[in-house]
């Protein structure tokens, strides 16, 4: 039985986890399909029915220049999704590459990097976020490398941790003394042995980067106006929330809805891939 | 001929105590010497903390030594480098103690075992395949390319490591206490293999073990180890005819014999002293029931004549 069979085994027995997972896959198809599934163009103006409740005709109502709130979220959910994956495959690839290095080369070179990531710990990801943002042109791919270059240093941590365990291990011993170079014995030997913590803070990393795009979209530094994302409708809801309710309700359910999705599949993997419960449920 | 030559080997960790104490070291490997010849199976013997499993990755270079050094065919193998390391590291194999930490659990048995011939481009394609599963028979495993570690009993899994170790037929495969983690009944089972192999291959064998009852039927020659040294080194049949030393006398006569009651076991007091802080003059004599006068000042030296070394203050005081 392959190990993807297994995981899959025990993540199914946790059923929010699953309900997470469809949710999440749901956001996904809803995102690729959005020119098609949303009923109106997201930046059609349209004064005649400005901040109109939720009626058959615009199901979330409209905005204050009478645009489509679903059409909007629809787009918007395309912005939420692409930060979150990018963000967290920056994070990822330089957390993997750092964690890699220090973990099994040990040594001065353990040591420089890791305080490196301890300085890296010491900034307040959000602020230092809003500097770089305020500095720069404030758009997706900027909030995305911002993002990701602030939040790979779990990441570097939980691969070393995980390196300096596998490398003492027997199998990759047996690989050094089979002549393996150093290259083959990290790619193949102990890389795929460390994934699993990194699958799991990677589904958590998601979750975060969607909040932190929608905060920065909120204050009018991430996406901006009128291009839609759930931060930015959120905006104008503060702005009419004693007359439109429905402006704040819809996107911060969505945003919260996501969020939570994503923390559950996280909290599902972490259990399915906990290599502690293996071996003793492998055989039943 | 003598394939390996160890010469006053020594291995010290350091302990850190405190942040302001200075090191202290802990000494696994303590000025070792032995030999082995080709075509031979030499054994390493000791209680768990002697230092023989310090040894055994020596041997096979996965650490470097403090002191002293290992030569292979006459080279010293912390010396090599490109293309002679990789020949030495075709020559020289391992079977470790534990068969469910020593094979990738990503990886299938045909990874596995194809992996060291692929990196000393040894064979490829339909020809790396069939010798996979000549080596796969050879061990008594059939039909198990495509599966994984964790399908797989410890006495397979130990099969599997061993075939993995034969596949870039090796010279010398150095096992470090292959059957200790193994049910009694497959324990049998692996050391028949290793002993057909032994006759077949023309390998030679560094077997590390605290079973002395494997040792005499599998190995030519005995170093017994107590604390990182060498306390008695011997021909198998002769230690097990008449042991020198008091350890290895209480060696013999711990293993449990076949007939109950037969002898009265004498069985060890106490623990093995801490490596970090070895008693003074002989290590043993805190627990050696023999102990005189120069036991506790004296360190006793590794001598002797015919290829029969002993250190004890019995055998040369």
């Amino acid at each position: 039985m392959r190990l993807i069979t297994v995981t899959w085994k025990r993540f199914k027995r946790n059923k929010l986890s699953v309900a997470g997972a469809i949710t999440v896959i749901a956001l996904m198809i809803i995102a690729i399909l959005a020119p098609v599934i949303a009923p109106y163009e997201p930046t059609a103006i349209d004064i005649n029915n400005v901040l109109s409740p939720p009626s058959s005709e615009h199901l979330f109502g409209t905005d204050d220049l009478g645009r489509d709130v679903l059409s909007r979220m629809i787009w918007g959910s395309r912005v939420s999704l692409r930060v979150g994956f990018v963000a967290v495959g920056i994070a990822i690839t330089i957390g993997v590459i750092i964690g890699s290095i220090a973990g099994f080369y040990g040594g001065k070179v353990d040591a420089v990097l890791m305080r490196f990531v301890d300085i890296m710990l010491t900034f307040p990801t959000f602020f230092l976020i809003l500097a770089v943002i305020a500095i720069m042109e404030p758009n997706i791919s900027t909030i995305m490398i911002v993002i990701g270059v602030t939040g790979w240093m779990d990441v570097a941590r939980l691969v070393r941790a995980e390196f300096l365990t596998l490398k003492e291990r027997d199998f990759v011993l047996a690989a050094k003394v089979s002549g393996a170079s150093n290259l083959r014995i990290i790619f193949r030997h102990i890389l795929p042995n460390a994934l699993s913590p990194v699958f799991v803070a990677a589904t958590f990393g998601v979750a975060g980067a969607i909040l932190v795009e929608s905060g920065l979209s909120f204050l009018g530094l991430g996406v901006q106006p009128p291009n839609p994302s759930w931060g930015n409708i959120l905006t104008a809801g503060k702005d009419n929330i004693e007359v439109a309710w429905w402006l704040s309700l819809y996107p911060g359910l969505a945003i919260l809805i996501t969020v939570l999705s994503y923390n559950l599949v996280g909290e599902g993997l972490r259990d399915a891939l906990d290599p502690r419960l293996w071996e003793t449920e492998e055989e039943s | 001929m003598k394939l390996i030559e160890v010469k006053a080997l020594k291995k010290y960790f350091p302990v850190k105590k405190t942040a302001f104490a200075r090191h202290e070291w802990l000494k696994a490997v303590d000025g070792v010497d032995f030999s082995l010849e080709k075509d031979r199976v030499f054994a390493l013997v000791g209680e768990s903390g002697c230092g023989k499993s310090t040894v055994a990755r020596l041997l096979l270079r996965l650490i470097e030594p403090t002191e002293g050094e290992i030569t292979f065919k006459g080279e010293n193998i912390f010396k090599l480098k490109g293309q002679r390391l990789k020949a030495f590291r075709r020559a020289v194999q391992i079977v470790f103690q534990d068969p469910f930490a020593s094979l990738n659990p990503r990886r299938t048995v045909y990874d596995t075992i194809s992996e060291p011939m692929k990196i000393h481009k040894i064979a490829k394609g339909s020809e790396l395949k069939d010798r996979v599963v000549e080596l796969l028979r050879k061990v008594g495993l059939q039909d198990v390319l495509n599966r994984y570690p964790h399908e797989f009993s410890g006495g397979q899994r130990q099969r599997i490591c061993i075939a993995r170790a034969l596949s870039v037929s090796p010279e010398v495969i150095v096992a470090d206490e292959p059957l200790s983690a193994l049910d009694v009944s497959i324990q049998a089972q692996i050391l028949n293999l290793l002993m057909d192999l032994k006759q077949q291959s023309g390998i030679s064998f560094i077997f590390i073990s605290h079973d002395l009852k494997v040792v005499e039927y599998f190995s030519d020659e005995v170093a017994v180890m107590y604390l990182g040294k060498i306390v008695e080194y011997a021909r198998t049949e002769d230690i097990f005819r008449q042991p020198y030393h008091p350890y290895t006398e209480i060696l013999l006569n711990s293993t449990p014999g076949i007939k109950p009651g037969t002898k009265r076991r004498q069985i060890l007091s106490a623990e093995v002293p801490s490596p970090i802080d070895i008693p003074p003059g002989c290590p043993f004599h805190p627990r050696c029931p023999k102990r005189f006068s120069p036991c506790d000042r004296i360190v006793p030296e590794l001598e002797g004549s015919g290829g029969r070394l002993v250190a004890c203050h019995l055998r040369t005081g």
